[in-house]
């Protein structure tokens, strides 16, 4: 007994002997840097609508993830590039996990920052209101008008847009292709296609299936666009500054499509037949700053045309969604609901 | 033909007819609207002249007659003159391409910046995909040729095998 005693005895010393002894610092933390924590889940999703869309399946949940990925990335590299006052040193630091929680450690004024972008953006009382103009012309007339050369934007004042429109109406050389209008949440994207989606044949897929074994060939079908495209992300930076990401492309597919005769297999018979289009895209992406007055402008190459040139014109603000106004020719919509029809005669 | 203009006029006076009434005359006049007031001070002259000529043979006419005939004749070389003038050739106004052109806009980096950019051109055939991506001081290109010319042989050689089968 006494034995036991003894060696319980001494496996409690030996064990506190191999803990390290518990230091406590009880001087006061002159460090300027707090650790904050915000949940934004939510924006997150703003960013990829498809991100919390997965219905269990491995691809879907792959898919998810890959979005959930993409948006952590756009928004911590957005914060880290804008963070007012920079961030500086190994103690201050942003990270967003990837279930949507952000962990910055930085200085007071920093961390209001952040909480008045989140706050900026989270709200629904504000809108981006982006204008975009695509105006086709003769290859280096848009420089002697005063927009750099090889796609370097130019920011120039918005009533500027005026000028350039008017070119349209009494120049058979310039043609105002498109000019929409988009109207998006804060870190929504937009998107606006102006063209066609053309399907072909790309491929066959040799498929056995019974009775009998059969093999049969099953076409795999794809889609080339020719048009105009554009997609923007936008974020407020604060009231009157919009931070617009842009991808503006226009595609040509030339015609004829041209095709090829393909062989799966000895036993088709079938003259299969896959169509090799001949795609060419030019597009500009961009990340701009813009000020309520601002019209960013880019000339690129058109697609399939040598000696023409495209110039893109952008506009981007903040407005409140209650001041919204339908301009002419545009239709606003409201939660109004129809009047009811008449009741026909008995 | 300004002398067989003179000879008319010379003619009316001399026939103590008016040389307004003439028709060539006025039709001249329409057309060289500067010699008509050269034709009426010379018809003033001569009523000038017959009356203090020859006072007592002179008709006693107002003074008004004459003036009037000089405004209206007057104002008929104005309007002749007015409507027959050359015309200087309108200014045509500029296109909308030639007044930028003239006026180019001005760039405003206080209103705005441009964070980054990059434009990217892609041509995609049968072979494959060329890409050249092109920003501030930087051009890149990329190709995916090796790539498409896998798929292409797998078209010709299927690699899937699919089998369906309904127990019904």
């Amino acid at each position: 007994m006494i034995a036991a005693l003894l060696a319980v005895c001494l496996s409690l010393g030996v064990s506190s002997l191999q803990q390290p002894p518990e230091v406590i610092d009880r001087r006061p933390n002159t460090s300027p840097e707090v650790l904050q924590v915000i949940e934004l889940r939510d924006l997150l999703a703003c960013i990829e609508p498809d991100a919390g869309s997965g219905d269990g399946a491995l691809s879907n949940s792959e898919v998810a993830r890959a979005a959930r990925a993409k948006a952590v990335a756009y928004l911590t590299d957005f914060i880290t590039h804008n963070i007012v006052p920079p961030l500086t040193g190994a103690q201050q630091s942003l990270r967003i996990t990837p279930s949507g929680t952000l962990v910055l450690h930085g200085v007071p004024a920093q961390q209001e920052w952040v909480q008045s972008l989140l706050e900026l953006n989270r709200s629904r009382e504000n809108v981006v209101l982006e204008a975009t103009t695509f105006i086709e012309g003769p290859k280096g007339s848009f420089q002697r008008m005063g927009i750099a050369g090889s796609a370097t934007p130019t920011v120039l004042e918005a009533k500027d847009l005026d000028r350039f429109r008017a070119l349209g109406k009494d120049d058979p050389q310039f043609q105002v292709i498109a000019a929409p209008r988009m109207l998006v949440y804060p870190l929504g994207a937009s998107s606006a296609t102006v063209g066609e989606f053309i399907t072909y044949v790309k491929s066959w897929k040799l498929e056995t299936v019974e009775p009998g074994e059969v093999k049969l060939p099953v076409p795999q079908i794809e889609h080339a666009f020719h048009g105009l495209e554009l997609v923007a992300r936008t974020v407020l930076l604060d009231a009157q500054r919009v931070v617009l990401d842009l991808d503006a492309s226009n595609s040509v597919v030339q015609r004829p499509i041209p095709t090829q005769t393909v062989k799966l297999d000895p036993s088709i018979t079938q003259v299969l037949t896959v169509a090799t289009p001949q795609i060419e895209k030019k597009s500009i992406q961009a990340r701009c700053t813009l000020g309520p007055d601002a019209l960013v402008a880019f000339s690129c190459p058109v697609a399939g045309k040598d000696e023409r040139e495209l110039l893109i014109l952008v506009s981007a603000h903040a407005q409140k969604a209650s001041d919204l106004k339908a301009t002419p020719g545009e239709v606003m919509t409201t939660g109004a609901k129809k009047e009811p029809a008449p009741e026909p005669p008995k | 033909m300004s002398e067989r203009f003179w000879m008319s006029v010379q003619t009316a006076l001399d026939e103590r007819r008016d040389p307004l009434g003439d028709a060539q005359v006025r039709e001249w006049l329409f057309e060289h609207p500067e010699d008509a007031l050269e034709v009426c001070e010379l018809r003033a002259a001569l009523e000038q002249f017959e009356r203090a000529d020859i006072p007592l043979r002179a008709r006693r006419r107002s003074l008004a007659l004459p003036l009037a005939a000089a405004a209206a004749l007057a104002l008929i070389a104005l309007g002749a003159w007015n409507v027959l003038r050359p015309r200087p050739q309108a200014t045509p106004a500029l296109t909308a391409a030639q007044e930028l052109e003239l006026h180019p806009v001005v760039a405003r980096p206080d209103l705005g910046s441009v964070q980054s950019w990059e434009l990217v051109s892609a041509c995609t055939t049968s072979e494959g995909t060329i890409t050249v991506r092109a920003s501030e001081g930087r051009v890149e290109t990329e190709n995916d040729f090796a790539h498409r010319a896998g798929e292409l042989a797998r078209a010709e050689a299927p690699v899937h095998h699919e089998e369906s089968w309904n127990p019904q």
